[in-house]
């Protein structure tokens, strides 16, 4: 065993308990240099510890510190939220148990004794001092995992660097909750992590963005400086006191992945990682030790169900470990990004920021959060319906919004063919003309698109577009982007590009092409006029003509339409307030916030073109990615769209629509009431098919 | 309710000829939906769409398909033409699986660059399409617009390329959570590029019956290229019957469409031993 960390620790308890293992620890430190404060644990994480090892348990948990409120401060005010049940205990408590009871089980704990990937492949480890005949190696040697690295090409790591700074400190007292503390500096937001782990101490984690970070100069702070900082920023949350450091500096987390966990050499014994060596995720869902614990558990269980045959354990571990980790990283990213957007969202109402804050990582929904704290929740939607206290209030996704003068009666939209009792169904792209079709039977704005106006339960929006250099294709019942036979029509674009190695190079829009495209946008909205449809919305995204202006990959033309994220925006405003003038109700408009490949649009230029429209007069955005260009790698995923959609509702103060694995009402109601969107477009397949959630 | 296909021991060294002619016919006899052939060039494995056109010839009803066929080292007008044939020889019940595949020593072996392998399958798929609606090259597919394509790969720029251009999505193998994750990916990217109707879901498994040892260390030898990966995929072999059942059933609740079975020992008791478990399963 490499690394007397807690995992390291903990597989060598279980193993030496069984009476037919013999277990050697090296570690590199000495004896109690521990660093970092105190590590939570979730209760079913003890539950699986008292499961695994019950006098291990009753050591711990003897030193446990137990809570389940949530402190929310943010500026003067505080929420506390009830219903969230948490332990912590000091890392420094936890490891001396660790050790007194492996010790006790007869292991052998080597401090400061270094074990380098040559010590393993010369064989020193299993013929020289260090011990002999091993027949598996674990590294448990943490993040910068040495052996780890010398195996860089079997494991096959990747890193992520998090664009947050961040420093582990200590408070010199027991916070009576898990307590989340923002605190508006000139430079810029910063944001406390505190939660106690023993009676009188907690961790206390600050945290920034890199531009706060730099522009508060702790970018060139040392540890007292960082520390005095930090004391004084929070000083209202301190009772006066100093913060403690433990050699603390500021750090970018890292999101550690590895392909494989384990490797088989010929000759050799068999290396596998665990805990920080095989993963991270990031600090802000504290899970970091719970996950090297369980994968502690994982290895010896999976040893267990293999006596004789260690690749098949291996083999086993890593296959029931992958799924849960990977699931906790997917959270921890959320929770991440959340953190590093935070400032942009302290002016939602206290209920709203709280239960955005609580759900920010995925693994806490609506339902739970109805369960976990009523109280919080009902005044959470209580703000989504604009209902006062006393009066019942439906669940966030069947509450009534008005957008533009249009009345709807839920949140929740649906393709035009595909409604169920959703109050707005979109049609399907309806061309403004000809040109912009994507394919012969393409609807055009006229007598053709009539159909969709027809009478239904919910409000219609007639979604119109051009398809630029997405038009003159075959039907994409058999796939997508294939140009017709007998090449079609002349195609016209932003720019002279095909949108495959099979398109016709569409002509770039002259002066000409773009007023008569703007006027045919102008007479589909005044046709609209005589039709029953209650919402007009532009569809200036997925790569088509108006999209094609917005991209810096499609958009390289030098005249005034071209360059800057103004000039790119500037045809596509001009067609919307053409559209805007003809229409009688409210325009939206669907952007594609994501290009999904490198040199792809920013999400800073995408929020500044929702703005845009948004200062134009739209009276809804819709949140959609990709189809710029053919080739790509989208982030697909549950909600992959939703925390873009809170970005732009917050800074363009406009009302969103998001869709994009969405598979439930419960996840309408958790994104409506954080005041992540206004509307939710539920796939109707994935809501039919539970399992697939 | 699920289809269950099952393998082809093609690609299971020590093979006979007539051992999976007899196997194709077995399979049919005994009720799968469908005849599976995986791919791999620099191996002792048999041509998959030769090997199907094979089994065609002996069954009637019993669905062909790739899962997967590595695309990228094949000459697409060749690719069309030989699927065209294989569908009308079997009165259109091929369903053509491609992907990029995992080894680059099979691109190696083939005189193919893997540098560009997705853009080049991105292109296959579309082009495979136009040869079969325009029928400028080779017979005209039984099926109207040719046999349904199906994309193995979880990876964003793989379901980007499902959804555009395939009717449906081959998952790798694995337990039925990590399918029903993809699937939602699946679902989720064919919403997102506006496609019509509803990707086709195929998954597989490999088991080995009466020898369940034997089977894995065919699945070692095979995957030997991946390193340590092998190991986890004969951890998931299904070597009992119970093993079968439990697969089968997380699998149907996971959302799973057809599964296909591949075998990893050649013996053609095995196609009797599945059978079996199967029909327990189903009543």
């Amino acid at each position: 065993m490499v690394g007397a960390g807690p995992s390291g620790l903990y597989f060598s308890v279980l193993m030496a308990r069984t009476g037919s293992h013999e277990v050697t620890v090296f570690e590199r430190n000495p004896r109690g240099a521990t660093y970092g404060w105190g590590v939570v644990f979730s209760e079913g994480t003890l539950a699986e510890l008292a499961e695994v090892d019950y006098l291990t348990y009753l050591d711990l948990e003897r030193s446990l510190v137990r809570w389940s409120a949530i402190d929310i401060r943010h500026q003067h005010s505080t929420i506390r939220s009830y219903g969230h049940g948490f332990s912590a205990i000091s890392r420094h408590t936890l490891l001396r148990v660790l050790e007194d009871r492996a010790e006790e089980l007869g292991v052998r704990i080597n401090f400061e004794t270094e074990v380098s990937a040559s010590d393993l492949s010369s064989g020193d480890l299993s013929s020289g001092d260090l011990g002999s005949g091993f027949d598996l190696v674990v590294a448990a040697d943490g993040v910068n995992s040495g052996l780890r690295n010398h195996h860089q090409r079997a494991f096959k790591p990747t890193v992520h660097e998090h664009p947050t700074r961040y420093i582990w400190l200590g408070a010199p007292f027991a916070f009576d909750a898990f307590t989340f503390v923002f605190v508006p500096t000139p430079a810029g937001l910063f944001q406390a992590h505190a939660y106690p782990y023993d009676a009188d101490g907690s961790t206390f984690i600050v945290e920034t963005t890199e531009e706060t970070w730099q522009r508060s100069g702790m970018n060139d702070a040392n540890e007292d400086e960082s520390v005095a900082f930090c004391s004084k920023l929070f000083a209202d949350h301190l009772d006066g006191n100093p913060l403690r450091s433990n050699r603390s500096l500021w750090n970018a987390f890292i999101t550690l992945r590895n392909r494989n966990w384990f490797l088989l050499e010929e000759g050799g014994p068999p290396l596998v990682l665990m805990g920080d060596a095989a993963h991270t995720a990031h600090f802000s869902i504290g899970s970091g030790t719970k996950l090297a614990m369980e994968d502690a558990a994982g290895l010896y269980q999976a040893l267990n169900a293999h006596p004789d045959n260690v690749r098949a354990a291996l083999a086993e571990y890593e296959a029931e470990r992958q799924p849960p980790v990977a699931r906790f990283q997917e959270a921890a990213r959320d929770s991440a990004r959340y953190f590093e957007f935070v400032g942009h969202h302290l002016q939602l109402e206290p209920a709203t920021f709280a239960f955005n804050l609580l759900t920010r990582s995925g693994r806490v929904t609506h339902l739970d959060m109805e369960r976990r704290d009523p109280a919080l929740t009902i005044a959470a939607d209580r703000l989504v319906a604009g209902v006062e206290r006393g009066e019942a209030v439906p669940p966030p996704s069947l509450t009534a919004l008005g957008i533009g003068g249009l009345e709807l009666p839920n949140r929740l939209v649906a393709d035009f063919d595909d409604a169920s009792g959703e109050a707005l169904l979109l049609t399907p792209t309806i061309a403004v003309d000809d040109v912009g079709r994507s394919h012969p039977g393409s609807p055009v704005a006229g007598p053709g698109a009539l159909r969709y106006s027809a009478d239904r339960v919910g409000s219609v929006g007639m979604v119109i577009g051009h398809a630029g250099a997405r038009a003159s294709t075959r039907p994409p019942g058999d796939g997508l982007d294939r140009p017709l036979r007998d090449g079609g029509w002349e195609a016209i674009a932003c720019s002279a590009i095909p949108y495959t190695p099979a398109h016709r190079i569409p002509r770039s829009m002259s002066d000409d092409d773009m007023t008569r495209v703007s006027a045919a946008f102008g007479s589909a909205a005044a046709w609209a006029n005589e039709t029953g449809f209650s919402l007009l919305v532009v569809d200036a995204a997925r790569g088509g003509l108006l999209a094609g202006f917005l991209s810096p990959i499609t958009n390289q033309r030098s005249d005034r339409f071209g360059g800057e994220v103004n000039a790119r925006v500037s045809f596509p405003l001009e067609v919307f307030e053409k559209v805007k003038l003809s229409w009688r109700g409210p325009v939206g408009v669907r952007l594609s916030f994501t290009d999904w490949v490198r040199g792809g649009t920013s999400l800073e230029d995408s929020i500044a073109i929702a703005s845009s429209f948004a200062s134009a007069g739209a009276s809804l955005i819709e949140v959609v990615g990709g189809g710029t260009v053919a080739e790509a790698e989208p982030g697909y995923r549950r909600g992959y769209l939703t925390s873009i959609a809170a970005e732009v509702r917050q800074r363009a103060a406009v009302a969103v629509l998001v869709g994009g694995g969405i598979t439930s009402r419960n996840e309408a109601d958790t994104a409506i009431a954080a005041g992540r969107a206004d509307l939710i477009r539920i796939d109707p397949y994935l809501y039919r098919r539970p399992i697939m959630r | 309710m699920m289809k269950i296909g099952i393998g082809l021991p093609t690609s299971i060294p020590g093979r006979g000829g007539d051992d999976v002619v007899e196997w194709a016919r077995r399979a049919e006899g005994a009720g799968f939906s469908s005849l599976g052939v995986v791919d791999r060039v620099a191996y002792d494995a048999w041509e998959p769409l030769v090997s199907l056109a094979g089994a065609a010839a002996v069954t009637r009803i019993v669905r062909l398909v790739s899962m997967v066929m590595i695309g990228p080292i094949h000459n697409t007008a060749l690719l069309a033409r030989q699927a065209a044939t294989v569908d009308v020889i079997s009165a259109g019940r091929l369903t053509l699986g491609l992907g990029i595949g995992a080894r680059h020593d099979d691109y190696l072996a083939s005189g193919v660059d893997p540098a560009k392998r997705g853009e080049m399958l991105t292109e296959q798929l579309a082009r495979l399409r136009d040869h079969w609606e325009d029928t400028t090259v080779g017979p005209v597919p039984f099926q109207a617009g040719g046999p349904d394509l199906l994309v193995g790969g979880a990876s964003g720029g793989a379901l980007l390329r499902m959804a555009r251009l395939a009717d449906g999505y081959v998952h790798g193998g694995g337990p039925a959570r990590s399918f029903a994750s993809a699937a939602l990916r699946v679902r989720t990217a064919w919403e997102d590029v506006d496609r019509p109707g509803a990707p086709q879901l195929w998954a597989q498994a490999y088991f080995g019956l009466g020898n369940p040892d034997l089977g894995d260390a065919y699945l070692r030898d095979y995957y030997a290229f991946t390193g340590a990966f092998a190991e986890k995929v004969v951890a998931a072999n299904l070597r009992n019957p119970l093993e079968v059942r439990d697969y089968i059933r997380s699998y149907e609740e996971a959302g799973c469409e057809n599964l296909v079975l591949l075998p990893t020992v050649a013996e053609l008791d095995e196609v009797d031993r599945l059978a079996e478990i199967v029909s327990q399963v189903r009543f």
